[in-house]
């Protein structure tokens, strides 16, 4: 199948599959210990059903959405994914033109191998900047102060990375040696998984072309004179996670940054409602796609309570499980102001490159259509709890 | 795959199916009846999720915890596991030591091979002696003088075996034959004997040990003088089970041990409250890994309502089923003081001797340490349920 002809987000991600050798599919597929997390988190969006209503004028169907003052196209964006530029050459790229052409944003990753210069250039409306904070403060700073420069719209804070995680998948692959080096050090790489590689000889030869890992491009203007890629990218990896950070470093964030400052991550209640008290204008419910902890709730499981907590006093917006059009929809209902996904945008990069990307939106995008016509919900503002199936609807009556 | 690589439990899991025959795996393995209760106990931990608090500083993650006035490196143990020589030569030393190296406490089984004794000196400040009583009480009161003797921490008497239990794996494989001597394994079955010549390593190890049983050693003194390995466990297994023994024994025992005094096997609020009256410092909540009783409630089941009949009086021990760092964590939430485990470490020994025992422990801290970060909760008196997901709150707020 060619990624034109996908019918779905999951054709995108088989297509996805077959083009990557396994050691790169694993990092954007896997999650954490059991990865029972990856389960949890799409079957938290199956256990709701939409219950429609009928006789109502569909045909004209508005699914643009408002958040921080700028109405959207779609209520969807791009979540941060890192390294990009490993799965497809220039892939951040083309997730920002592909957000800029859609008319959403795009959450360019700290983890990223393009800058946030370079994505601001092409998007520069679309672009926000999601912020890994460094160990050493100074740089921190100096990222969020380019961040402020670039023009970016918003800048994403995310929390939930106090350690790095230990994805069983990259261990078992040795794929710190894909990331971390050049092509010398991926040839240490077990001959098994080597052997897998060479059977997508696309993705090696660029590879090799290349000459190995892209770099931080985030990072490097931070790292010392004249650190080459792989210091660049150890750099980066060092400076990370800043397991010291605390409440009062997101307060410094919040005086340096002077546009929309959303935290991503929240999972607990009493976290929302702190960050709330300091003055964040967003957080994104999410839990990084179930790549940090594999005991922790699905992140539509939290946004209930989390809106409760919080009321109508910051954005709520979500990521972790969304895979049809209906997912999003479902998250409106139950208090999400706006929804982001990352792996759907990087199966279709990897598939197709900047088309790819646009199919996947596309493909959002008309589920969204169909979906609100099919539950007779021209826009977007009218959804809630009233356009959910409760269970105990049946037990009540 | 070598010991090293292992990333996880199940990895050892793996690796000791492979190298011990299956009649001999299928005995650490094996539960009783249908084996329900090791599923029973595995997903008593999934059934919880874990809610992480950001922004609190991580830097520094103390896993040590202390019960009975002694501070252990971490908030586990290892459970007692008989016969473990029969799954590599010295498997209970093995344990003392890595339990030692790893400052934990290590419960020798009373159907070990090694002897009070000789762990004392391997590990003086770390070992613990299980108790299966006899049905005679000088046997007993023996016992429990060498214990004391040999300074041991704590004796853990074992309620939970009031009969053998139907262990059908066994029964089929005809485990009871290998308690004699290497000419009674001889008459097991055929297709058990050439399953077991396909696992050599093990067939060596057998052999140099003499083959047949290995010694019960803390056993040895109580059997007529002279006696082999096959006639001290004949010996033994006429005084055992000890199904006559009630409360009033236990009494005895409270009089004969000085210092910490730990009942095993406790699934009963009622029980918990009784072992208090009579004087124990501490239960061990256990289903016995899910090998006496199929219809048991996992572990982590009982335990709140265990603690909540008796608080802070008892100290609180859990094992069955761990086998994540994360899992003792959950229990820790709920109420549980410390967390034992009998497999993964037999694993660890079977797959590599005392390198995988460590191994294994080493999984454990390394997992502890993560997620202890990851959730934002820097030292174990922290942890409480409110680090636990409950279900209904989405339905409550």
């Amino acid at each position: 199948m060619k990624f034109d002809q996908a019918v779905n987000i999951e054709d995108l991600h088989r297509i996805a599959k077959r083009k990557l050798p396994k050691i790169i599919f694993d990092y954007i597929e896997g999650g954490v210990e059991d990865e029972r997390g990856l389960a949890r988190n799409e079957a938290a969006f199956h256990k709701h059903r939409l219950l429609p209503r009928y006789l109502v004028d569909v045909s004209k169907r508005d699914q643009s959405a408002t958040v921080f003052g700028r109405t959207y196209a779609s209520p969807f964006g791009i979540s941060p994914t890192g390294s990009v530029g490993l799965y497809r050459r220039e892939g951040e790229v083309m997730l920002a033109q592909a957000a800029a052409a859609a008319n959403i944003p795009y959450i360019m990753s700290g983890a990223s191998n393009a800058s946030m210069e370079e994505a601001a250039r092409v998007a520069p409306n679309n672009v926000w900047f999601q912020l890994y904070a460094a160990k050493d403060a100074g740089v921190t700073d100096a990222l969020i102060g380019r961040a402020r420069d670039a023009g970016v719209g918003a800048l994403v804070l995310t929390v939930d990375v106090p350690v790095h995680p230990r994805r069983e998948r990259n261990y078992r692959n040795g794929f710190s040696r894909v990331r971390g080096g050049g092509v010398m050090e991926s040839l240490k790489l077990k001959p098994s998984i080597l052997l897998e590689a060479m059977t997508h000889p696309a993705w090696v030869i660029e590879y090799i072309r290349l000459g190995g890992a892209p770099t931080l491009g985030n990072w490097a203007p931070h790292a010392p004179n004249g650190a080459n890629r792989s210091d660049v990218i150890a750099f980066g990896r060092g400076q990370t996670p800043a397991s010291a950070q605390t409440w009062r470093d997101l307060e410094r964030y919040r005086r340096l940054f002077p546009r929309p400052l959303v935290v991503k991550g929240i999972l607990n209640p009493a976290d929302a409602v702190r960050a709330v008290e300091i003055g964040v204008d967003g957080i994104i419910v999410s839990n990084h796609g179930a790549r940090q902890l594999d005991q922790a709730p699905a992140s539509l499981e939290a946004l209930q309570p989390i809106k409760a907590a919080v009321g109508d006093k910051v954005t709520v917006m979500l990521d972790s499980g969304v895979r049809r059009g209906a997912d999003i929809l479902i998250a409106f209902c139950l208090g999400a102001q706006f929804v982001f996904f990352g792996r759907p945008t990087l199966y279709g990069a990897v598939a197709g490159g900047l088309p790819g990307v646009n199919k996947a939106l596309e493909i959002f995008r008309n589920e969204i259509d169909l979906i609100m016509g099919q539950i007779g919900c021209p826009s977007l503002d009218q959804l809630g709890p009233d356009f959910l199936w409760r269970e105990d609807r049946t037990q009540n009556r | 795959m070598r010991i090293d690589q292992a990333v996880n439990v199940e990895d050892l899991h793996r690796m000791a199916k492979r190298r011990l025959p299956k009649i001999a795996f299928d005995f650490i393995e094996g539960g009783l009846e249908d084996e329900r209760g090791l599923e029973t106990n595995t997903s008593a931990f999934h059934k919880h999720k874990l809610l992480p608090r950001y922004l609190v500083d991580v830097s520094k993650r103390d896993q040590t915890k202390t019960i009975f006035g002694q501070t252990f490196a971490s908030p586990f143990g290892i459970s007692p596991t008989g016969g473990a020589s029969l799954f590599r030569n010295h498997a209970d030393l093995m344990l003392a030591e890595a339990a030692r190296d790893a400052n934990i406490p290590y419960i020798m089984s009373g159907a070990s091979n090694g002897t009070i004794e000789a762990a004392a000196k391997i590990a003086p400040k770390n070992h613990w002696y299980q108790l299966y009583a006899a049905r005679d009480p000088a046997i007993n009161a023996d016992l429990i003088k060498r214990t004391a003797d040999a300074g041991l921490g704590a004796l853990v008497l074992t309620v939970d075996t009031p009969v053998g239990s139907k262990r059908e794996r066994n029964i089929r494989n005809g485990f009871a034959n290998i308690r004699g001597g290497l000419f009674q394994a001889l008459s097991l079955k055929p297709s058990i004997l050439a399953e077991a010549l396909t696992h050599p390593g093990w067939i060596v190890e057998y052999f140099k040990r003499g083959g047949g049983t290995p010694m019960l050693g803390n056993w040895q003194p109580y059997a007529p003088p002279g006696s082999n390995a096959e006639e001290v466990y004949k010996h033994s297994s006429m005084l055992r089970p000890f199904n006559a023994q009630t409360w009033r024994d236990l009494e005895t025992y409270r009089k004969l041990f000085p210092r910490a005094l730990v009942v095993k096997g406790i699934m009963s609020p009622a029980d918990a409250l009784r072992a208090l009256d009579v004087g124990c410092d501490g239960i061990m909540v256990s289903n016995h890994g899910g090998r006496q009783l199929d219809q048991a409630p996992g572990s982590l089941d009982v335990l709140p309502g265990i603690k909540a009949q008796v608080g802070d009086k008892l100290t609180l021990l859990l094992d069955s089923g761990v086998r994540r760092g994360a899992d003792i964590l959950i229990a820790l939430c709920l109420g549980a003081d410390f967390c034992f485990m009998g497999r993964p470490t037999l694993y660890g020994a079977a797959a590599g001797g005392l390198a995988g025992v460590k191994k294994a422990i080493d999984i454990f801290v390394n997992e502890i340490d993560l997620v202890m970060g990851q959730i934002g909760c820097p030292s174990l008196d922290q942890l409480g349920p409110d680090f636990l997901w409950r279900d209904d709150w989405a339905r409550n707020a």
